[in-house]
């Protein structure tokens, strides 16, 4: 028998997915996800879901049919990495101060943060971490990496990407506009 | 016809063709509208044809209709329906979303039927590229397809099955009208279709549901018991031709009956496995009886069912079609024609499955 391309999160996954959620959004994000799953489908990355845990017993029990996609897709397992994606991010956005807010919707293109589009950010941040990325109107953009800390932002022109956007990935909702699923 | 119609129809007309390039096909029927409505008052089967229909089809709705109603229908089909949305409070409460639309100069109108449902009077943007859109607050959504997600009547803990799924403007209102809570096993299966209706998911917040790319004909393969199914099947089209002018060429009545075979083998299947007293609701977006009334009447003569009457303005399904008699109960059943609801056209059916 093939081996299931939609299936549960190994433990391994588990711990690498709250362990990532946990260092980089603080333990509070942690409780949104007690009453959930994680599911994983394989493919070129392993693509993350969070499934209530009704949904997860009943899939578990209908072990000849394998599910397309179940509960909400919140991030992606590559290079033995956690990545949290757009709706990863809404989810978790209310229980957390790991954002910034920008000024321009050029995120929502695909295109990077600089410096001079960020109105604010509600705690500091470290190069490589994640944030989750809000408009001026509190309205998710998505989430990205940090290029740069917080620290460094002072001392750095105005054009510096603080984030980088992209046009191939689920990390911001204009995703939705360019077919993406 | 006023005189601003007349000046622009002179324009469009003396104009090259290059600049009706610009105008889309709704349009240049909208001028043809207007042309004919200039000329002499035109029976059916003239303005059918004029308006591009096949023959065959002007016959049935005059079957359905009678001849007045039919002109009323097809003149209907040339203009265009007001846009509507469901506003998704898995996402956002009506209240806040209504308020942030207006921020940004969009006019809504409150439906008095579903407090989740909003016609659009005004938009100064495109409505579906807001970043209220991004996040999921709302669903462009006819304000008819509310009908059978509602007429089901999901309650939170229940299993429900959705089962011709994608592109999801259902799946995720009956997920919004449980809150989110118990659990919907939505199939399709187009591969394409599965990402659209994933991509709808994901956007308007909606948890409870699993996603099967699989023929509904394999249901029984769960092993499971349904307390409700959705049943939104493929279709003709004949009642959405209002969005879809194609529609007025595209199908044979060879194509409608492959369609009616295929909608009672759907149908089967579903309600095998569904719960005792269980329902079903059974919907189109079809005004051929054969797709409708036609396929109900075959499955009230196989299966354990009964008809369930549905509160719904509209008119009483069909009982005489052609040479046909048909049961006396599928008045239960509704059809929702364009011309009369303003909104798509719809068949709707729900079916209670008997104690054995
Ligand atoms: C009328 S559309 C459904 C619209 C959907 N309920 C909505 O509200 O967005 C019918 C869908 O059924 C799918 N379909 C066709 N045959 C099917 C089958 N045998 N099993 C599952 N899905 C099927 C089609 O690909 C199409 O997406």
């Amino acid at each position: 028998m093939n081996k299931p391309t939609f299936r549960i999160r190994t433990k391994e996954e588990n711990k690498l997915i709250m362990e990532t959620l946990e260092a980089d959004f603080g333990t509070n994000v942690l409780v949104v996800f007690k009453e959930y799953d994680f599911w994983i489908k394989e493919g070129k990355v392993k693509e993350v879901f969070t499934v209530p845990k009704k949904s997860s017993d009943l899939i578990t029990k209908i072990s000849i049919l394998e599910p397309y996609s179940a509960g909400i897709p919140i991030g992606s397992i590559s290079s033995n990495s956690f990545h949290l994606e757009i709706e990863g991010a809404n989810i978790i956005s209310n229980y957390t101060s790991k954002k910034i807010i920008v000024k321009t919707v050029q995120f929502l293109y695909g295109k990077p943060i600089f410096k001079e589009n960020i109105t604010k950010y509600e705690e500091n941040f470290d190069k490589n971490d994640q944030i989750i990325v809000i408009g001026e109107n509190k309205l998710l953009y998505g989430v990205g990496r940090a290029e740069i800390s917080s620290r460094e932002l002072s001392s750095l022109k105005e054009n510096t990407i603080v984030i980088k956007g992209s046009r191939k990935k689920p990390l911001d909702v204009g995703w939705y506009l360019r077919g993406g699923s | 016809m006023n005189l601003n119609s007349l000046v622009i129809l002179a324009i469009l007309r003396n104009y090259s063709n290059r600049l009706l390039l610009y105008f889309d096909l709704k349009l240049l029927s909208k001028i043809k509208l207007i042309e004919l409505s200039l000329q002499k008052e035109y029976d059916v089967f003239e303005l059918g044809s004029k308006l591009g229909y096949l023959p065959y089809m002007i016959d049935r709705f005059i079957e359905m209709l009678g001849e007045s109603e039919t002109k009323e229908l097809i003149k209907f089909n040339e203009t265009t329906l007001p846009q509507s949305i469901r506003l998704n409070s898995l996402r956002n409460s009506f209240e806040n979303s209504e308020r942030l639309l207006k921020r940004k100069g969009i006019q809504l109108e409150k439906n008095t039927e579903f407090p989740e449902s909003r016609a659009i009077t005004k938009s100064p943007h495109p409505i579906g590229a807001t970043p209220e859109y991004l996040n999921g607050f709302y669903m462009l959504q006819g304000k008819n397809s509310l009908y059978p997600p509602r007429i089901l009547d999901p309650q939170e803990g229940e299993l429900i099955g959705d089962f011709a799924a994608a592109p999801g403007g259902k799946t995720t209102h009956l997920a919004q009208l449980m809150n989110n809570k118990g659990v919907i096993i939505a199939l399709e299966i187009s591969a394409n279709r599965c990402r659209s209706l994933k991509s709808n998911l994901s956007r308007m917040g909606v948890e409870n549901t699993a996603v099967f790319q699989m023929d509904a004909r394999n249901a029984k393969d769960f092993d499971l018991q349904f307390d409700k199914i959705l049943l939104d099947v493929p279709c003709s089209g004949s009642g959405i031709i209002i969005t879809d002018p194609t529609r007025k060429k595209s199908k044979s009545l060879k194509d409608i009956l492959h369609y009616h075979d295929y909608q009672v083998s759907l149908l089967t299947t579903a309600l095998n496995v569904l719960k005792t007293n269980g329902e079903l609701v059974y919907c189109t977006c079809s005004l051929e009886p054969e797709e409708n009334e036609l396929v109900i009447s075959d499955i009230l003569k196989k299966a354990d069912v009964k008809l369930s009457e549905i509160g719904v303005k509209g008119k009483p399904g069909i009982t005489k079609f052609l040479d046909m008699d048909l049961e006396k109960n599928l008045t239960k059943t509704r059809r929702l024609y364009p011309h009369e609801t303003n909104g798509e056209g719809f068949f709707i059916a729900k079916l209670v499955k008997n104690d054995e």
